[in-house]
């Protein structure tokens, strides 16, 4: 259930990428980025009125936490400034290919350190299969380009 | 920036994007889903604003005037709001590998929706036996991982 949850919430980038490709051709791609936060500020604080009767909403400590757990905000501004600057410079599947096999070999590394898990065979086939499937995908699209 | 340099930062970004969600997810267990979503945009917010003011070369160009005309295109961030509370809860369940996997796996598939029907003004693309074998690869890959 949670898998498919991820699933469509992958479709659901899709719409979000193409809304801020076509806002950061009209103002820019940093503009964007921080209009992009600016609404999505205002989306989170309907998550947080919809759901703060039933949940024990507090103000959070940000003091005792650590580093990393802080870090998804800024890597995620850092992605966009990234992308701006290298995706110009390369072919899309070579963007693609190289992305999909640095976050896939972070993710296992992470699972591994913070969950203790071990990637399955099945799993580890499964995303190959996916990876392959996307390559295979893109190729056409790339020569377009 | 030479190409070696150039793809190394590109592998570089995927290991970003893994961590993106890691730390999100870490978050969201240490201080509580709601409460961790809404840091997560005022932190992001402080660092878009940051490299805003040190990159964009053109910063006259509006973006409420939009408001007129394009409303539609200021709702990415906000639709993505939903995105970054429905990942952090599934890393907290089932981990980054197969969060990222799935990610990419339902982007492919809505990708290959609006190829076939042209949608948000792109070229309508041709149905090949690449692309149906790469579709049913993906689908034998899903069905793994959700094994």
């Amino acid at each position: 259930m949670i898998l498919l949850l991820s699933v469509a919430t992958g479709m659901i980038f899709i719409i979000t990428k193409t809304l801020n490709m076509l806002l950061s051709k009209e103002v820019g791609i940093y503009k964007s980025n921080i209009v992009n936060h600016v609404t999505g500020t205002f989306g989170a604080l309907l998550f947080v009125l919809l759901f703060l009767r039933n949940s024990d909403f507090q103000l959070v400590d940000l003091t005792h936490i650590g580093i990393y757990p802080l870090l998804g905000g800024i890597l995620g501004a850092t992605f966009v400034a990234l992308s701006n600057y290298t995706f110009s410079k390369t072919k899309v599947l070579i963007s693609t290919v190289l992305i999909l096999i640095g976050q896939t070999i972070a993710s296992v590394i992470i699972d591994y350190y913070t969950l203790g898990q071990i990637v399955s065979i099945q799993t580890l086939i499964g995303t190959l299969m996916i990876i392959i499937a996307v390559i295979m995908y893109s190729t056409p699209s790339a020569k377009k380009s | 920036m030479n190409k070696i340099a150039l793809y190394v930062l590109i592998f570089v970004m995927g290991i970003i994007t893994a961590n993106i969600n890691a730390a999100n997810g870490i978050f969201a267990t240490k201080v509580g889903l709601l409460e961790s979503v809404l840091v997560i945009h005022l932190i992001g917010l402080t660092m878009s604003s940051i490299y805003f003011l040190f990159l964009e070369k053109n910063k006259k160009r509006s973006a409420l005037a939009l408001l007129k005309t394009k409303p539609y295109l200021l709702l990415g961030g906000f639709i993505g709001s939903f995105a970054v509370v429905s990942i952090s809860f599934a890393v907290q369940n089932i981990g980054v590998l197969l969060v990222s996997t799935a990610l990419i796996a339902g982007q492919f598939i809505f990708s290959f929706v609006i190829d076939m029907n042209g949608w948000f003004g792109f070229d309508k693309l041709e149905l090949t036996k690449s692309k149906v074998a790469s579709i049913i690869i993906m689908i034998g890959g899903v069905a793994l991982l959700s094994i």
